[in-house]
């Protein structure tokens, strides 16, 4: 055993951190839907994008679906087109990128991760 | 003054009217503007168009503008920070909101004056854990019994641990919160996401004075419990955040 239990600071600017306050917490102007401009749904799909490249699949180098030219493409003709196939496209993308990421996650320690965000 | 034709805004976040804040740098790169109601003022900024996150690095810009905005705000006095993505039609509709919502927002702000969040994620090493769980066990596989007998004691016995280990998280857990949120004005906790290794995940609202006093607080609690215990027990502290997990509940609107 190591001994005493550390006790880490982190700061305010972590992604992860930010992500995990300023999205299901805060001040909701909930039941006025005349003055909520967003798809909440559609920017719930964006933000778990944000989530599994920023925090994760970048540390380790991940960047795979920038550079598939089905996603890539996907994306600039989804934009100009109706929001549900931009929404369908995001959640298979999604689904593919969290499904690799819990792949490449199971052999990984908790020590380790710390260790690489050091 | 915000007119009705002025188009969506970004909403960060509110304060007292007596700390008219400057402009800053919001979402977009857009500055920010005050919108005034009785004693309160929202901070605001124009919005272009009002969908967010067209690709993940714009969002993740819009993300990390939303908290700078709203730590600026926390800096000077006590923000009721809005959560992220709170676009509205016009600077005319955000008034109308401060209106009716004035009471609840004035209690709000009087409720978290001069106070911070801070964030606690304690984890245990989860085999260090089992193994001290398991040396105290009472569950003890007979050494005479057969194979057979030998096999569905060891799954008896597994089980049992497991539910040890189980207990002892969540008593640990309330252990330690109890001791940390005695140095806070309020606290949170949120449900576990493994089920493994968080053995707590909280937030406390603490005084901006007794930050210090409370970090050490976290500091001795954990000390206490592995001096006893040897359960690999780690902690992240983040803050000083803004109180978001202190206005979702007690501020949505009926």
């Amino acid at each position: 055993m190591e001994g005493r239990p550390t006790v880490q600071r982190r700061d305010t600017t972590n992604l992860a951190d930010i992500l995990d306050r300023i999205l299901d917490k805060g001040i909701v102007i909930a039941g006025d839907i005349s003055i909520s401009l967003v798809d909440i749904e559609l920017l719930t799909i964006k933000l778990r994008l944000l989530i599994a490249s920023a925090d994760k699949a970048r540390e380790m180098g991940i960047n795979w679906w920038e550079s598939d030219p089905w996603l890539s493409k996907g994306d600039n003709r989804d934009a100009t087109q109706d929001g549900n196939k931009d929404r369908a496209s995001l959640e298979s993308r999604l689904d593919r990128i969290e499904e690799t990421l819990h792949r490449l996650e199971l052999p990984r320690t908790r020590e380790s991760d710390r260790a690489q965000r050091r | 003054v915000p007119r009705d034709d002025d188009g969506p805004v970004y909403f960060y976040g509110i304060v007292g009217r007596n700390r008219r804040p400057a402009g800053l740098v919001g979402v977009d790169g857009q500055m920010t503007a005050a919108i005034d109601h009785g004693e309160l003022t929202a901070v605001v900024s124009p919005l272009q168009t009002p969908s967010l996150g067209d690709d993940v690095a714009t969002l993740e810009a819009q993300v990390r503008a939303h908290e700078a905005v709203v730590e600026h705000l926390l800096a000077n006095d006590t923000v009721l920070p809005t959560r992220f993505g709170t676009v509205v039609a016009s600077g005319v509709q955000v008034r109308d909101l401060l209106a009716r919502e004035q009471v609840s927002y004035l209690q709000a702000l009087q409720r978290l004056a001069g106070t911070v969040e801070w964030g606690l994620t304690v984890t245990w090493d989860a085999k260090a854990a089992r193994t001290h769980v398991a040396a105290k066990s009472t569950a003890v596989v007979s050494a005479t019994a057969g194979p057979g007998k030998a096999y569905l004691l060891s799954q008896q016995q597994k089980k049992a641990v497991s539910d040890e280990v189980q207990s002892t998280r969540l008593a640990l857990a309330s252990r330690l919160h109890d001791t940390i949120s005695a140095s806070a004005v309020e606290a949170a906790v949120r449900p576990s996401r493994d089920g493994q290794t968080t053995v707590l995940l909280a937030s406390y609202l603490v005084a901006r004075m007794a930050q210090q006093p409370f970090r050490d607080g976290v500091d001795a609690a954990l000390s206490s419990i592995e001096d006893a215990e040897p359960l690999g027990l780690q902690a992240d502290l983040s803050g000083p955040w803004p109180p978001y997990s202190f206005v979702s509940l007690a501020e949505a609107p009926a």
